[in-house]
């Protein structure tokens, strides 16, 4: 058995954490200060987490679950009294010596994103839609497609058969662009007050494992004090597009993933 | 405002892995863990994936948002 140990960082962050917090969460946190910055890490067995053994064990998701529950965990409890700039699944370092070296390497870049971040909250929301309600709903509400209907009823079959095939068409036309206009109304009116926001790619259903579709796959980072106006528009937003079978999923304040600007150096 | 991520039921691992998977800093450890593995975890959660050709797939055609960030 191999006792080796190696570190696996969270996050940084400005303020010396709380690591009696931290104690109830995880054993063997600790806080590696450089430069006026703080990185909170871990001590993890080489057993688990060399490059072989993680690979392995990131196959098994009994393991994997409570990690990734664990990473999100122990960052969200550092968010609650300081400003941390989160990082991904995995980071691994062999010894402090280099997360030192890191944290110097990068500490402008570090000051810089902890500066804008400071007093801010990133919130998530994916909106979900149940494309046959909102259908129904499209074509109750279009003019255009009820006067069809009115037509189709008074035709031969031959002008009701074209006929047809134009509604059909009209319909796939006013969803879409319906769709759109909802989504971006959305989006906006949860933009305004937003000090920053990214639209991500949409997940597939075989990921999501919802029934309806993901339209919406979007984050904010917003000032404190607006977070309550910012739930108050989702709340006044899902009033409004319930009807039409959207979906919103929100949650938050999560670490500012979306809204980390570093790159990495050479 | 806090505690809600711990609390809520509504945050399903997909949202945490939504983002410390795909989001974050990228600044690279010692070791390096290499991204198609941890796609392939991701994805393998829900599909269970066996083959790498599925999992192309799904790499190959990421889905778009159709709305913009009106600049």
């Amino acid at each position: 058995m191999n006792n080796t140990e190696l570190i696996y960082l969270y996050c940084i962050t400005d303020k010396t954490p709380d690591l009696k917090e931290m104690d109830k969460l995880s054993e063997n946190i600790f806080s590696i200060n450089s430069n006026g910055l703080y990185a909170v890490a871990k001590y993890v067995p080489e057993a688990e987490f060399s490059e072989e053994n993680l690979k392995q064990n990131l196959a098994d998701m009994n393991w994997f679950e409570p990690q990734v529950r664990e990473h999100i965990r122990i960052i969200s409890e550092i968010m609650k009294s300081s400003t941390v700039i989160p990082f991904k699944f995995g980071i691994i370092y062999n010894n402090e010596k280099n997360i030192k070296k890191m944290i110097d390497n990068y500490s402008k870049e570090f000051k810089e994103n902890i500066n804008y971040l400071k007093n801010k909250e990133e919130w998530s929301v994916k909106i979900y839609c149940d494309l046959e309600k909102f259908n129904n709903m499209i074509i109750k509400d279009n003019n255009e497609i009820n006067q069809l209907d009115n037509e189709i009823r008074q035709s031969s079959p031959g002008k009701a058969y074209i006929l047809k095939k134009k509604r059909k068409d009209l319909i796939i036309k006013e969803n879409e662009r319906k769709l759109n206009e909802y989504g971006q109304n959305c989006f906006n009116d949860l933009k305004k007050v937003s000090d920053s926001t990214k639209i991500n790619n949409l997940l597939p259903k075989e990921v999501t494992e919802k029934q309806n579709d993901m339209i919406l796959n979007s984050a904010y980072l917003i000032t404190k004090d607006k977070v309550k106006n910012f739930v108050n528009i989702i709340e006044k937003l899902r009033n409004i597009y319930e009807a039409y079978g959207l979906e919103f999923d929100n949650s938050g304040p999560w670490p500012s993933y979306n809204f980390i600007n570093i790159k990495e150096k050479e | 405002m806090d505690d809600v991520i711990t609390k809520s039921k509504n945050v399903t691992l997909l949202e945490v892995l939504d983002r410390i998977l795909n989001k974050g800093v990228v600044i690279s450890g010692d070791l390096v863990i290499s991204v198609a593995d941890i796609d392939l975890v991701y994805l393998g959660l829900k599909l269970l994936l066996s083959s790498v050709e599925t999992m192309e797939k799904y790499r190959g055609a990421p889905i778009y948002s159709p709305y913009q960030e009106p600049s």
